[in-house]
């Protein structure tokens, strides 16, 4: 892979540059977790310290049973994000499915319609939804955040299972066919099983989408109890005012945790799932 | 088959644009969402050359500089840690490029807090870490060039990332006789960079850039949780005008008209996508 001979100089500065720019990325983090774990008064402390003195849990209990935090933002962002990984799975597969073996009516021109309507900022429909949803009586509810949700990864998600289904050969559903499957018998018992890795990499997709959405959130709901942790730490943080970084540093670091977990585990489903993506169906 | 996705993408997304650019054309506020009256262009002349802050001072302004600089910072960071990563005796590529990647899945309103605390200007990391090495601390996010730079470098933190992991892709798809052509043909170094890595991922490198512009256009949670669009308006980006003018004010209709520009700059950059993605098939 790539350029093979080096001089020292250049092997030393080449490591330098990668070693800077991976402290950059992680001590940001490093920081936060670290005020998360300082007590109140050593967090206000100026100077800062950088490491803290003991390792203080209290932040976390303090955030998770304030009045206005609490557990809830963070048991509703779990819904929301499961309820979108469900609904973006079947409706995904289904129309990745219908593209990659139907050619019917319009297909390609539907399919890039698709595509197309996803890369139009979705900030500039804020107040059209809102209006919508205040007539349709979507407003402030739960089902109305996960539609917008699932919305945001339909296109990506029929696009990538598209892919996917065209990799499969078709001999496979004809032979289960003949064996007197149903058409959607064949789907759930030959095709979906080969298309597993890319059904994991949208899952993955739409949870981190649906867990980090914010803008929508923000003002669609009105009730406490529907806020995501999102909404809920921006209310928190409030306009002005003193901010207690070291509760905001404990959400933080809380938000954090699911999302290091599927990293970890699905790192490479994501990055061969974004690579592909990004460039042709 | 499709007709969930299709009605999904109907009804949550090519409706509420066509209503939105009706609704532009119209009074519409927050205290009264029914009874709209035709307005002709007002909402337009308003968002123009309204009271201060409008869009052409400064948010025109604001939102090039944070669009520019945000995607040339993203693509161009990520592509030099692409071609620096991809050198074939570089070790721990992966850890190094997990490492990179991990912000970018991070949401943009802890991202945008996170920075926020660390260019407190007292109890903040960067202020610490300059009075430690006997240098003045400075407030950060109090004039307008250092709070779009503050904005610029947490959005690079996040997303240079995402770019490496697409042009390391395109550096991966040049196939090794390429290397080996020009190693006897005696090509190296910034010749063999520009004359002929650059040209291969061309497509890659097009590719990023226009999908970091609509993402740039788009953001919002990253920029309100750092700078709430200040100090005085100086990095309010198209978003989030809209929002003070929709959400904070009332003003539906002018929030609305906002978006129809941002539509119009949008489409232009989405068939600039189009023609790219033709062309791409062609050969």
């Amino acid at each position: 892979m790539g350029i093979g001979r080096a001089s020292p100089a250049w092997k030393a500065v080449t490591y330098t540059l990668l070693i800077a720019y991976a402290v950059f990325s992680v001590a940001p983090l490093l920081w936060v977790l670290a005020t998360a774990l300082k007590p109140a008064a050593e967090a206000q402390r100026v100077p800062p310290t950088l490491i803290p003195s003991a390792l203080y849990l209290e932040n976390f209990r303090l955030a998770f049973t304030s009045p206005v935090f609490g557990v809830r933002p963070f048991m509703n962002s779990t819904l929301y994000a499961f309820g979108t990984v469900a609904l973006a799975l079947v409706i995904a597969s289904l129309s990745g499915f219908a593209f990659s073996r139907y050619r019917f009516w319009g297909h390609r021109t539907i399919f890039l319609a698709l595509i197309l309507a996803n890369l139009m900022p979705g900030v500039a429909k804020l107040v059209p939804i809102y209006i919508m949803y205040s007539a349709y009586r979507l407003y402030d509810t739960r089902l109305g955040l996960v539609l917008l949700f699932t919305l945001a990864v339909i296109p990506l998600g029929t696009w990538m299972m598209k892919g996917y289904f065209d990799r499969i050969p078709q001999e496979l559903e004809e032979s289960a066919l003949i064996d007197g499957c149903t058409p959607l018998g064949a789907l759930a018992r030959v095709t979906v099983p080969l298309v597993a890795p890319g059904l994991a990499a949208l899952a993955v997709i739409a949870f981190m989408d649906a867990w980090n959405a914010f803008t929508f959130p923000l003002i669609l709901t009105e009730r406490q109890a529907l806020k995501p942790y999102t909404v809920a730490v921006y209310g928190f943080v409030g306009e002005y005012g003193e901010v207690q970084w070291n509760l905001v540093s404990a959400v933080a670091v809380t938000s954090v945790l699911p999302l290091l977990a599927l990293f970890v585990f699905f790192q490479r489903t994501l990055v061969s799932g974004l690579t592909r993506g990004a460039i042709k169906t | 088959m499709i007709l969930p996705a299709v009605t999904l993408v109907a009804a949550l997304q090519i409706y509420p644009t066509l209503v939105g650019i009706w609704y532009a054309f119209h009074d519409v506020n927050l205290a009264r969402l029914r009874l709209t009256p035709f307005v002709g262009l007002k909402n337009f002349t308003s968002i123009f050359a309204g009271p201060f802050p409008n869009l052409l001072n400064p948010v025109v302004a604001v939102t090039t500089v944070w669009v520019l600089g945000s995607v040339l910072l993203q693509v161009g960071v990520g592509l030099g840690l692409a071609l620096l990563l991809q050198q074939r005796w570089v070790k721990g590529r992966d850890l190094l490029r997990s490492l990179y990647l991990f912000p970018w899945v991070i949401s943009g309103i802890v991202v945008g807090y996170s920075w926020r605390f660390i260019f407190d200007p007292t109890v903040g990391l960067l202020n610490a870490l300059l009075i430690r090495i006997d240098m003045a601390p400075r407030p950060w996010l109090a004039t307008g060039p250092l709070a779009m730079g503050a904005l610029l470098i947490a959005a690079t933190w996040r997303s240079a990332g995402y770019s490496l992991v697409l042009q390391m892709g395109g550096l991966q798809s040049i196939p090794e006789d390429v290397y080996e052509a020009a190693a006897i043909d005696g090509v190296s170094g910034i010749g063999l960079l520009t004359r002929i890595i650059l040209p291969l991922i061309k497509p890659f490198i097009l590719v990023n850039l226009i999908t970091t512009t609509v993402e740039a256009l788009n953001a919002f949670d990253i920029v309100l949780a750092l700078t709430r669009g200040g100090p005085l308006f100086r990095t309010e980006i198209v978003s989030l005008y809209m929002y003070h003018q929709g959400f904070q004010w009332g003003f539906l209709g002018k929030a609305a008209a906002v978006s129809v520009i941002v539509y119009l700059v949008s489409a232009i950059m989405i068939l600039g996508y189009v023609r790219l993605l033709h062309e791409e098939e062609a050969f």
